[in-house]
């Protein structure tokens, strides 16, 4: 089984415990990462079903502590957000990613290694701090002042803090190898343009994660000065308001951290699914282009009612309905993409599709909070609960789809050496155009064609 | 009285006989368009989404589009052409988009320059300091006298007067709101932010607190207490004996220039 000699490694055997403390190879890796990740979606599920319970009836009633209560919440966000489906989404990126591109591994097989561990000690981390005087009690957007020891002394929300910046240096070490591995060690001839939808929608995503995080990691690392040493800066005037500022500026762009993984993987189910190629192809990664840098100029509709000016509002208005349209272009893209089309309503299809309604209701009641005067008065309230849920839950339903799209690929290929995978092929492009280019045989053509070649449109031609 | 080139918000309602386009009325309207055009935008676009999913089921026997070119395994990706379809279709929801949105902008502007307006108009308005702390609300009345919702105060105010509400916080980020007259503003340490509201019904209603801000979050709420304006003159004048006509007109506070947004430089 130690096939893995590409790398000059050698690997335990899969069914041998250590190899998954000592791998370094993405598809070990992207399996580790999703397992872990689906083990923190139950344990944000569980916080999630504590949180109705107690809702179940006015007043106090199970958690037995409004604490507990506000704990739960803060922490089924937190979890969900940071631990569950970023994660979950670079699973299937760690695998997938170098298949798609026809590279051997990523470009640092040790740092993937030390950001996987990274990450899952600093939800072991998260974890701990629930045992320390209970854990961070704020919500998830962790506003200041609350955010301090001044209002939380326990042990716990420090841990909390510690554990959001260790979470970061996963994510970074993550981004940056991705980066250098998809700029660096595609298969010859492959285009960027040309990547499949779901290595293209990772790029974007590490993209900005490499400047969202940055934000939100010297946000954190002063909190943890504050709670560890001391400093006083939250807590002077106007640290509120530059806690929102610096938490929006990375917590707009998570957002589409967290939804595009999903998206490309919708991508590519719709096109493997209906037998089509995508429609507006190019239109659609131009939107998910337009996306990633707008993503950056829109934080502050999340602060309509702290007093800026109505200038800014304005701008930031636009802005936002700017972003909206680009995703428009997307949901009728993919919509299109199934007329003419044969489609086959296996579960990674059912889970596209499922996907692409909960995003068409996330998208619309994103409309209503566009408009200001709306805004003002939804701040705070269930629509925006709800709005952000369609948003996301839809995101995790269309990763679900990759994980029915992709298991079976796993376990057929699991062990298999890179050689055997990625077999480069080259094709004659029509006269005239007499360069030739390199295609990597990768997961992707051949798990998402041979669906189509495997049924036949008319009886008996099998 | 209602200022012309205000009521561009469809059909606002004036408030009672405030003259005064109350932010509830503009929310309301507003409101039911958006819930109209989004359930049907919603019904139409899902409603087709299934459609073609059904119409172009695979089916064993046949094949709905023979002629049609299937993707092949090792080809170039491309696009699958229907782009003009694709561009009428991103058109016409961005039309809606953003027609909607500039036609809510009207409504934005004329909230948030009425203010101002009441006061160059000399409308009487009833400015209030509310503060919130851990876990309760004051609001301090233009004669110094305070109501605290924890020992038994409320926020008491005449109908159909424009309310200003300077709001802001005694220790953590908090968010005042009352949500029958749709008014919310953020309470925060250090700094001050500006909502109004119109009440038009006397009765009893309720503020809440609308960012998390510890334990006593849930019950951090506030008896909102809307009079007839003689029963008002008459508490008014029982606190601190001060003359309840006295309510400081807006056109003293420079605050109100245009916008919601005294004090907003961090």
């Amino acid at each position: 089984m130690s096939h893995d000699t590409g790398h000059g490694h050698d690997f335990p055997p899969m069914s041998s415990v250590k190899r998954w403390f000592v791998t370094t190879n993405h598809k070990d890796i992207g399996i580790l990462y999703t397992v872990t990740a689906l083990f923190f979606l139950i344990l944000g599920g569980l916080l999630a079903m504590l949180m109705r319970v107690e809702l179940w009836s006015t007043g106090l009633s199970f958690l037995g502590d409004p604490s507990a209560y506000n704990q739960a919440v803060s922490a089924h966000g937190l979890l969900m957000v940071f631990w569950f489906i970023s994660p979950f989404a670079f699973g299937f990126a760690n695998y997938l990613v170098p298949l798609q591109i026809g590279a051997d591994d990523l470009a640092f097989p040790r740092l993937n290694a030390m950001s996987y561990w990274a990450y899952l000690f600093s939800g072991l981390l998260f974890i701990a701090s629930f045992f320390q005087g209970g854990t961070f009690n704020g919500g998830w957007t962790m506003y200041a002042p609350l955010n301090l020891p001044t209002y939380m002394p326990n042990v716990g929300s420090t841990t909390v803090v510690l554990a959001l910046i260790m979470f970061i240096a996963a994510v970074t070490m993550g981004s940056v190898n991705f980066l250098t591995t998809m700029y660096r060690m595609r298969a010859e001839g492959l285009r960027m343009r040309d990547l499949p939808m779901f290595s293209m929608s990772i790029l974007l995503t590490v993209w900005m994660m490499l400047f969202a995080f940055a934000a939100l990691l010297a946000a954190l690392m002063i909190l943890g000065a504050e709670h560890i040493f001391g400093l006083n800066y939250f807590s002077a005037d106007g640290g509120a308001l530059l806690w929102t500022h610096l938490f929006w500026f990375f917590g707009h762009p998570e957002v589409y951290i967290v939804f595009f993984p999903a998206l490309g993987i919708m991508a590519e189910c719709f096109q493997t699914f209906t037998g089509r190629r995508i429609v507006g192809r190019k239109w659609f990664v131009l939107s998910m282009v337009l996306v990633a840098l707008q993503s950056f100029v829109v934080w502050m509709h999340h602060m309509f009612l702290t007093g800026i000016n109505l200038e800014i509002k304005t701008l930031f208005m636009v802005t936002t309905i700017g972003i909206s349209l680009p995703f428009d272009l997307m949901v009728f893209s993919l919509i299109y993409t199934m007329i003419k089309g044969r489609i086959r309503f296996t579960t990674p299809f059912l889970f596209s599709l499922g996907a692409l309604i909960l995003f068409i209701i996330g998208g619309i009641t994103g409309v209503f909070l566009g408009a200001v005067v709306l805004d003002y008065e939804f701040r705070g309230t269930y629509w925006v609960v709800a709005h952000f849920h369609y948003v996301m839950v839809a995101g995790a339903t269309g990763l679900f789809a990759g994980i029915y799209y992709w298991f079976p690929a796993v376990r057929r290929l699991g062990d298999a050496p890179p050689g055997l995978r990625v077999r480069a092929r080259t094709r004659k492009l029509a006269p005239g155009r007499q360069h030739r280019r390199v295609h990597p045989r990768c997961l992707l053509s051949h798990h998402v064609l041979q669906p189509v070649r495997e049924h036949p449109p008319r009886r008996g031609s099998r | 009285m209602a200022v012309p080139g205000l009521s561009l918000a469809g059909d606002v309602v004036l408030a009672g006989t405030s003259g005064i386009d109350a932010p509830a009325a503009v929310f309301n309207s507003i409101f039911r368009v958006f819930l109209g055009l989004g359930t049907l935008v919603g019904v139409v676009v899902i409603g087709y989404t299934l459609y073609n999913a059904y119409k172009y089921r695979y089916r064993e026997d046949e094949d709905p589009v023979p002629e049609d070119k299937r993707p092949e395994m090792g080809e170039l990706p491309t696009g699958g052409g229907k782009g003009k379809k694709l561009f009428l279709s991103f058109g016409l929801s961005a039309i809606i988009v953003v027609s909607l949105v500039l036609w809510t902008y009207a409504a934005l502007l004329a909230v948030e320059s009425q203010p101002a307006q009441a006061a160059e108009d000399g409308t009487e308005t009833l400015d209030i300091e509310v503060e919130g702390y851990r876990f309760g609300w004051t609001f301090r009345y233009p004669n110094g006298h305070v109501e605290d919702s924890n020992r038994d105060g409320a926020l008491r105010v005449p109908a159909n007067r424009m309310v200003t509400l300077n709001v802001t916080s005694r220790d953590v980020f908090h968010n005042f709101g009352i949500p029958e007259f749709r008014v919310k503003s953020d309470a925060i340490p250090g700094q001050t932010t500006n909502a109004w509201f119109v009440a038009e019904e006397p009765g009893e209603y309720q503020a809440n607190c609308y960012e998390i801000c510890g334990r006593g979050h849930s019950n951090m709420k506030a008896d909102v207490i809307v009079m007839s304006q003689e029963e008002y003159d008459e508490w008014y004048a029982s606190t601190n004996g001060t003359e309840a006509n006295e309510t400081a007109a807006a056109g003293e506070d420079g605050g109100h220039s245009g916008a919601l947004t005294a004090g907003a430089n961090p």
